[in-house]
Parts: structure tokens; C-alpha cells; sequence
């Protein structure tokens, strides 16, 4: 089953239902994993013109995961948590709260960074669509006790749909908290902080098929990596642009 | 000028543009009088359907398309049932129970009910 920790969790592999490109990578790419193996209990109360959806869910998963170009392996045990989500069909509220016992590399092996540590993490979401204008936010926190970064990110989209075609501006920043349990250690390529601003738009071309322009500048690494997959402590590069076009089809 | 239409036995005698609107918008799944709501639609390209999206669901054919597919990949809900004519409409919608479609005022018979006439 699919972690339900984002606001856009269960289209992750549905990019023709997003508006983006990709999703912010501030906010959706700190957890390394998507999907779990457990159950879920989940109530909708439906009111006069708005409707509160809570769930509980609680399960397991064993995964493989990249960190900074390197394949580690995840185990996360013991997850529980709680969603409540409250929509008048135009705003989103969303709120999530998840706890878990987190192994990530293993003990012995050339990674580990930490064997069965509590984790938590929080998330707080807002949209508004009204067929015309879109706005979306997210804002989340993971704590892991150890070496693992414990970040905070967060992101706003604002669009605004104009027949076939949604231009969109995103803005998103992560940053991790405690770079102090890295401090010297060779692990302190974890670091991590970056803001990234983003200008794209979604072509609705034909029915079921979209397309997806996106330009996306990041910088503000500081004295990290800022996060990118072969960048060196203190910078062989402080900022970096990527382009991308992406064709969505759903059937 | 578009009449909604439901059946002609057992189907309520009246029904809200708002109604109409949460039924066509997943946001409910019963008609007025309780019954389980089914809904047809027109096929994309059919100025009756884009008329009908206009002052109804006010949302675009493109809005639309990437909520179905939203609603269908999350489990939350089928799309209403495309038909590919208005008659083809006006019989489905005659002969299912709970069922709601919309039609040109000048097809109106017998077979089926008028429970809106929107206006604009």
C-alpha cells in the first residue's frame, strides 16, 4: 500500500493527475520510500457541502533505496499513523502524523546509518482549486534519531488553468536540522539544504495525454551538498538548473 | 436549452442545480430521494456536454479528465457512463434506476422525467 504521507501520495506514479512536471523534491524525495505492507481503516463523514476524511494505518516494509548515489537498504517496522483530510471541494486541509522504528544501511556494511532508531514525521497541507486557479503547499518534518538527517521542507505552487494549458510557479526549500551529530564525520554529506524555485506549465494536448515544461533553479546550499548526487562538501557547485519535458498519458 | 432527465417511474420529481452538480462531481452518490445515483454523460466533443459542463459542473473537459483519472487510480469513484448519442442517452436513462442524464428540451417524451431545467 502506498505510504499516505503527501497530499499527492497516491498519484506518485499518476504524473498525468499532478500538475507539476514532478513533484517538489524538497518535500516528497526526504523519505526514499513509497510503499508499505500493512492495512489501513479509513472514515469519510460527508456534510452539507464538505466532507472530513480521517485514516489509521499501520504496517511494515522492506525496501532498497538510493542515498547520494548509493543503493541502501530500508526497513521500517512498527509504522503507525494518522490522516485527516477536510475538503468544501475548492480547499484541501491535510494533516499527517506517522511513527516507526527505522534501519537504513545495514550493520557490517559499507552503509549504515542507523539501526532500528525512532522516527517520526509531521506534514501539514493546504490547496485550493476552483477549475481556474490552483494553489497547493505542503510543509514536513522527519526526525530520525542517529545519523540520519532529520529535515524540514516545505513548498507552494501556485497555477492558474487557462483552457489547455496550466502555467505554474513553484517555490521549495528543505534544510536539515541537526548537521551538529555530523559534524567531522565523514557522513556529513548528509547535510542538506537548498531552495529551489521552479517555472513550468502542463499542455493538456489531446483527452488523457499531457504535456510538461518545467525549468527549475536551485541554490543555497550553504555548506552542504544542497542534496545533489555528486557535489562536493563546500561546493564544486552552488546552484544548478534542470529542464525538463514529460509526456503524462492515463488510460 | 437542457432538461435534466431521470427515470420516468420511481425517480424524484425534482432536483437542485447543486444536486446535480455533486452527483457529476463524485462529491455525492444519491439522488433526492435517496436512491443510488447513476450518471451518463455525453461523449467529449458533443456541444450538449460542453453546454451542460458550462452551467453545471463548471469545470473544463481538461479539469474533468485529470479528476476522473484521479478519482479511478485512488478508488474513490467511476466517471459517469459516456453515451455516444443523445437518444442512446434518453433510453439508458428511461430503463436504469437511480439514473440521471441531461437532454435537449426538444427529445423530451414520455419515457423519461424532467426533474431540472436549468437556467442560465
Amino acid at each position: 500500500m502506498r505510504l499516505p504521507l503527501f497530499m499527492e501520495s497516491e498519484t506518485l506514479e499518476i504524473g498525468y493527475g499532478q500538475p507539476w512536471a514532478r513533484p517538489p523534491e524538497a518535500v516528497y524525495d526526504p523519505v526514499p520510500v513509497r510503499s508499505y505492507l500493512g492495512g489501513d481503516l479509513d472514515h469519510t463523514f460527508n456534510f452539507e457541502s464538505s466532507s472530513l476524511e480521517t485514516r489509521i494505518f499501520g504496517g511494515h516494509l522492506e525496501d532498497e533505496a538510493d542515498s547520494l548515489g548509493q543503493t541502501v537498504d530500508v526497513e521500517l517496522r512498527n509504522i503507525t499513523g494518522l490522516t485527516t483530510n477536510w475538503t468544501d471541494y475548492a480547499w484541501i486541509f491535510r494533516g499527517v502524523y506517522a511513527q516507526l522504528r527505522a534501519s537504513v544501511g545495514s550493520v557490517g556494511g559499507p552503509i549504515n546509518l542507523g539501526q532500528d532508531e525512532k522516527a517520526e514525521f509531521m506534514g501539514l497541507g493546504m490547496s485550493y482549486d476552483d477549475g481556474a486557479w490552483l494553489l497547493m503547499s505542503e510543509l514536513t518534518r522527519v526526525k530520525v534519531d542517529g545519523v540520519f538527517q532529520n529535515t524540514d521542507s516545505a513548498y507552494i505552487t501556485f497555477g492558474r488553468r487557462i483552457v489547455e494549458v496550466t502555467p505554474y510557479i513553484t517555490a521549495s526549500w528543505i534544510e536539515s536540522k541537526d548537521n551538529f551529530k555530523r559534524d567531522g564525520t565523514p557522513l556529513d554529506v548528509l547535510d542538506v539544504r537548498r531552495q529551489a524555485y521552479s517555472l513550468g506549465f502542463r499542455w493538456d494536448l489531446v483527452s488523457s495525454v499531457a504535456m510538461k515544461f518545467d525549468w527549475t533553479h536551485a541554490r543555497g546550499f550553504g555548506n552542504t551538498t544542497g542534496g545533489l548526487i555528486g557535489n562536493q562538501l563546500g561546493g564544486s557547485y552552488d546552484s544548478t538548473d534542470v529542464y525538463t519535458v514529460r509526456l503524462n498519458a492515463a488510460f | 436549452m437542457q432538461t435534466f432527465s431521470v427515470k420516468r417511474s420511481g425517480g424524484p420529481d425534482s432536483i437542485t442545480k447543486q444536486q446535480v452538480r455533486n452527483i457529476y462531481l463524485n462529491r455525492s452518490s444519491q439522488m433526492p430521494d435517496g436512491q443510488r445515483a447513476v450518471a451518463f454523460e455525453l461523449a467529449p466533443g458533443n456541444s450538449m456536454r460542453d453546454e451542460f459542463n458550462e452551467l453545471i459542473t463548471e469545470r473544463s473537459d481538461a479539469w474533468l479528465q485529470s479528476f476522473w483519472s484521479r478519482q479511478v487510480l485512488t478508488g474513490k469513484g467511476q466517471p459517469p457512463t459516456e453515451m455516444s448519442s443523445a437518444s442512446g442517452m434518453k433510453s439508458v436513462v428511461s430503463s436504469t434506476l437511480g439514473s440521471i442524464g441531461y437532454l435537449d428540451s426538444t427529445l423530451v417524451d414520455d419515457s423519461v422525467k424532467v426533474a431540472l431545467t436549468p437556467e442560465d
